[in-house]
């Protein structure tokens, strides 16, 4: 208890420079008693004030001060072994969230934090959550392919998140021709990743909105429960929908009868569809052949 | 109003869901178990501003 007040004067202190516009000594002060915290590993203070530190010059618009102590509750963070958890998480959303979009260390930060949580959590490639926060500040300061990582791999708000980010930036394409550039990336982002669900929670929001703006010529097919979208003008849009469903059956004879029709409209998407290929059909991608390998293995009765 | 096209794709979807798929449309593998991302996708052609909207 008497820690806790010590702190809570500690901070007191330190909120007061910061109302005097005296950053640089708030600032070093609240290093140097967080340093005294640290040494004595006395870690959870020390994230408290640092924590609650870096609030203040947030609140206080001052963006450099504040992801200098970010870092510094990271190191913490490493230092004292702190698991990715709801509560850990929680901290550094809270931080992220007070952050402005134009702040030059804006990616170093969001780095920073999903770093840690890859290596003290559960996740190969980070915290859900920690991402759709992530997610959606990248995206406010227009880093669209750094936010469309982090949201793909989010929660369910993530998702809408992605859509509306694909949308946007298709609206301000203003290329009626290229929806299926756009909504192709949610859907093989989220077959990539084995996550149905999300897959048709983006295309279908897409493809409404996409109706609803540019009325293009349509018509719903239903086939025992399957729903699909028939475009008149856009075989790229009905293949795409067509993918979802033939990666679903696993049924390899069917995906090359799909890629056969359509070879003609997806040529583009050969890295991806190889990648599929091999994630849902077991279909080995065929490297280069060596000619005359190929010639004598054949004579030998090798394998081919 | 038949094009090759359609005539594709009802003989495509009655084939694709003579049985319910393997996987069903609200399948999610959980992220914990995800281990690869698959391939990066390319640039598109359109630069976005974050500012527009």
């Amino acid at each position: 208890m008497a820690t806790n007040a010590k702190l809570a004067k500690t901070l007191a202190r330190f909120e007061a420079r910061i109302q005097a516009k005296d950053y640089y000594e708030a600032h070093q002060t609240l290093r140097t008693i967080a340093n005294r915290y640290i040494r004595s590993k006395n870690y959870e203070q020390a994230i408290d004030l640092i924590s609650q530190g870096a609030q203040s010059f947030l609140n206080a618009k001052q963006g450099g001060s504040a992801t200098d102590l970010i870092f510094y509750l990271l190191e913490v963070y490493e230092q004292a072994e702190i698991e990715s958890n709801e509560i850990s998480v929680a901290r550094l959303v809270q931080l992220l969230a007070g952050l402005d979009p134009e702040e030059p260390n804006l990616k170093d930060v969001v780095t920073g934090m999903n770093n840690w949580s890859v290596k003290h959590g559960d996740f190969k490639y980070g915290d859900p959550y920690l991402h759709s926060v992530i997610g959606a500040k990248l995206m406010d300061a227009g880093l669209v392919y750094e936010a469309e990582r982090y949201l793909v791999l989010g929660t369910q708000d993530s998702v809408e998140k992605y859509v509306d980010l694909i949308w946007n930036w298709f609206e301000q394409a203003s290329d009626v021709g290229a929806a299926g550039d756009f909504v192709s990336r949610p859907i093989f982002n989220y077959l990539f990743i084995g996550n149905f669900e999300w897959c048709y929670v983006a295309k279908t929001r897409f493809l409404n909105l996409f109706i609803e703006k540019y009325n293009p010529q349509h018509e719903v097919i239903d086939k025992n429960g399957f729903q699909m979208i028939y475009f008149a003008d856009s075989a790229e849009l009905n293949f795409l929908q067509q993918l979802v469903l033939v990666c679903q059956t696993q049924n390899a004879e069917l995906f090359n009868s799909l890629k056969t029709h359509y070879a003609g409209s997806i040529q583009k998407y050969s890295a991806q569809l190889d990648y599929l290929g091999q994630e849902y059909f077991g279909i080995k991608v065929q490297k280069p052949v060596n000619f005359m390998q190929d010639i004598l293995s054949g004579l030998l009765g090798g394998p081919k | 109003m038949s094009t090759p096209e359609k005539e594709f794709i009802t003989r495509f979807l009655s084939l694709a869901t003579i049985n319910p798929p393997l996987l069903a449309s609200n399948y999610k593998k959980p992220l914990q178990a995800v281990e690869t991302l698959g391939v990066a996708l390319p640039p598109l052609r359109y630069k976005y501003d974050a500012n527009k909207n």
